[in-house]
């Protein structure tokens, strides 16, 4: 196909931004549509905020991902395009709810805007479906999430989602049980992150740890808790981290428990997920759909002791495992 | 693409014949790859050959569940997708700073004359961190190989490169001036491969890191 227009008067968009054309936005909207009823019907109810935020609101905390565009107002207040929904929707429920009006469920269908490492070629805008439940108990609020978040992938169409869950308090309770210095711990974990494992390797075995190792390396398919030894990898099955991710894989159903990966090495890719995490994956695609967790650290930087989770997909990225399993993709 | 087999990309050149060693002590039948320098898709037993500087490409879009490359490929790609899975042990290098033999190092006399040491490699990311932790202005020239033609030609007053040996610096009369790593193969992973298949990836990274 011959652009209309070529030549030196083309101008692309910004780096990292796209067009979107009628046939992928028509199977766009169709998918989205579906998948903002569900949780509608969820009781998660649709909200709207603005693209802009002040930049101290939403880069303030330091928690949430990186603003990739910022600019000045009239009155010199720097402001930033939102990068991700959920610190606006904290900052929602904390200054237009009153406490008693708590648990609060939102959902939202909405682009955010965020920084990304030079070269890589990720996207600058996403278009995101996420869903928040803030002040509800922990562990429900997990499953219920959980669940919502399968139920929405079901419902774009997706046949062989899965689900990684794990929790990154588990190996920091080791190793700061183990007297092991910050710094020491701090470069591991830091590894875990990067998901070089050579690097956790040897340094597991300089502090002596083995079992640091063996946790960020340990994938369970179809998780079985009965067969499943957390003492033997030096983990304290009395440990708030260890009780809340066996509470959380009991409670839910065994058709969900199948599509769960438990990744013990699995680490957030957002500051403000501070215990259980997860992210959503199709085999037909090679990175992650999107994930969640638990934010209880956000929400105390907007002055809430509530306690927060929520998850966000991308929907470009589940419309491109649509099509990849249409494909027949990773099967 | 079956559920459970694994897709390997193995880097085609220096790396080629041990790593295939490597897949041998797993179980996979190498020999057909071995016999036939051409072709490149080997789906019957899992199999892509691709440059080296490819391997993490192929793996980060999950068309390679496995690949096998070297440590100064990772970390020239760093801003990539991929679970570093194991140090393999072989194809041992060390990456220099080099220059043509003789004293004055030319780098100096760049460095003292005219400010900026221009130097040529196809490692731009590691080139320039080295020099500007050792507070050196310079000016990268990236070429895609034979990098030691840079210095001879006057293209370049610098080089930083692989070397296994060292003989290839010595036959373009260039010497070694400074180490700034060492590297070996490493085997990585697809991030989504690597929790959907952990069982027979485990399985397979076991026996081939098993010397």
């Amino acid at each position: 196909m011959t652009p209309i227009l070529n030549g030196s008067n083309a101008r692309p968009g910004p780096s990292g931004t796209r067009d979107v054309l009628p046939d992928e936005m028509r199977e766009l909207r169709d998918m989205t549509r579906v998948m903002v009823d569900l949780l509608d019907d969820a009781g998660y109810g649709e909200v709207r905020t603005p693209t802009l935020e002040y930049e101290r609101a939403m880069d303030g905390s330091e928690l949430g991902p990186r603003a990739a565009y910022r600019l000045i107002d009239e009155h010199g207040d720097a402001l930033v395009l939102r990068s991700d929904m959920t610190v606006p929707i904290v900052r929602v429920a904390v200054t237009r709810y009153e406490p008693n009006a708590l648990p609060l469920r939102f959902s939202y269908l909405a682009r955010a805007w965020r920084r990304v490492k030079p070269r890589s070629g990720e996207a600058r805008e996403i278009l995101q479906l996420g869903a928040e439940l803030i002040g509800s108990e922990p562990a429900d609020a997990a499953v219920e999430l959980l669940e919502l978040c399968g139920e929405a992938l079901s419902s774009a169409g997706l046949a062989d989602w899965q689900i990684g869950l794990g929790d990154g308090r588990i190996l920091g309770e080791l190793l700061a049980s183990s007297g092991v210095s910050a710094d020491d711990a701090e470069v591991l974990l830091e590894a875990v992150r990067d998901q070089d494992l050579v690097t956790v390797d040897s340094l597991a075995q300089r502090i002596a740890i083995p079992q640091a190792a063996t946790i960020a390396r340990t994938r369970i398919n179809g998780v079985d808790l009965e067969e499943f030894d957390p003492v033997g990898l030096g983990i304290n099955p009395a440990s708030p981290a260890w009780s809340d991710l066996t509470a959380v894989v009991r409670a839910l159903s065994p058709e969900f428990r199948a599509r769960v990966v438990l990744d013990l090495g699995l680490a957030p890719k957002i500051d403000y997920y501070d215990g259980l995490v997860f992210e959503a994956y199709d085999p037909a695609i090679g990175r992650a759909l999107g994930g969640g967790g638990s934010y209880d650290a956000l929400l105390r930087a907007f002055g809430s002791s509530a306690s927060g989770f929520g998850f966000a997909l991308d929907t470009e990225l589940v419309h491109a495992a649509v099509a990849g399993e249409e494909r027949g993709e990773g099967s | 693409m079956s559920s459970d087999q694994l897709t390997i990309a193995i880097p085609r050149g220096a790396l080629m014949t041990e790593a295939l060693d490597c897949l041998e002590r797993a179980g996979i039948d190498t020999a057909e790859v071995r016999s036939n320098d051409r072709k490149l898709h080997f789906p019957d037993v899992g199999i892509v050959t691709v440059r080296p500087s490819d391997v993490p490409t192929y793996v980060e879009s999950g068309a390679a569940d496995l690949g096998i490359t070297g440590k100064d490929v990772l970390v020239e790609q760093s801003y990539r997708e991929f679970v570093e899975l194991a140090d393999l042990d072989f194809g041992g290098c060390t990456m220099v700073v080099a220059s043509i033999a003789g004293d004055p190092d030319p780098m100096d006399v760049a460095a003292a004359r005219l400010g900026v040491i221009r130097v040529a490699t196809k490692y731009p990311k590691q080139a320039a961190a080295w020099f500007a932790s050792h507070g050196k202005q310079v000016e990268i020239v990236e070429v895609k190989g034979s990098v030691e033609l840079a210095p001879l030609t006057g293209m370049a007053d610098g080089i930083v490169d692989l070397v296994a040996s060292g003989a290839t610096l010595r036959e373009n009369g260039l010497v070694a001036r400074a180490e700034i790593s060492t590297t070996t193969a490493r085997l990585i992973a697809n991030p989504v491969s690597h929790r959907l298949k952990a069982t027979e990836m485990d399985r397979v990274a076991v026996l081939m890191t098993r010397a």
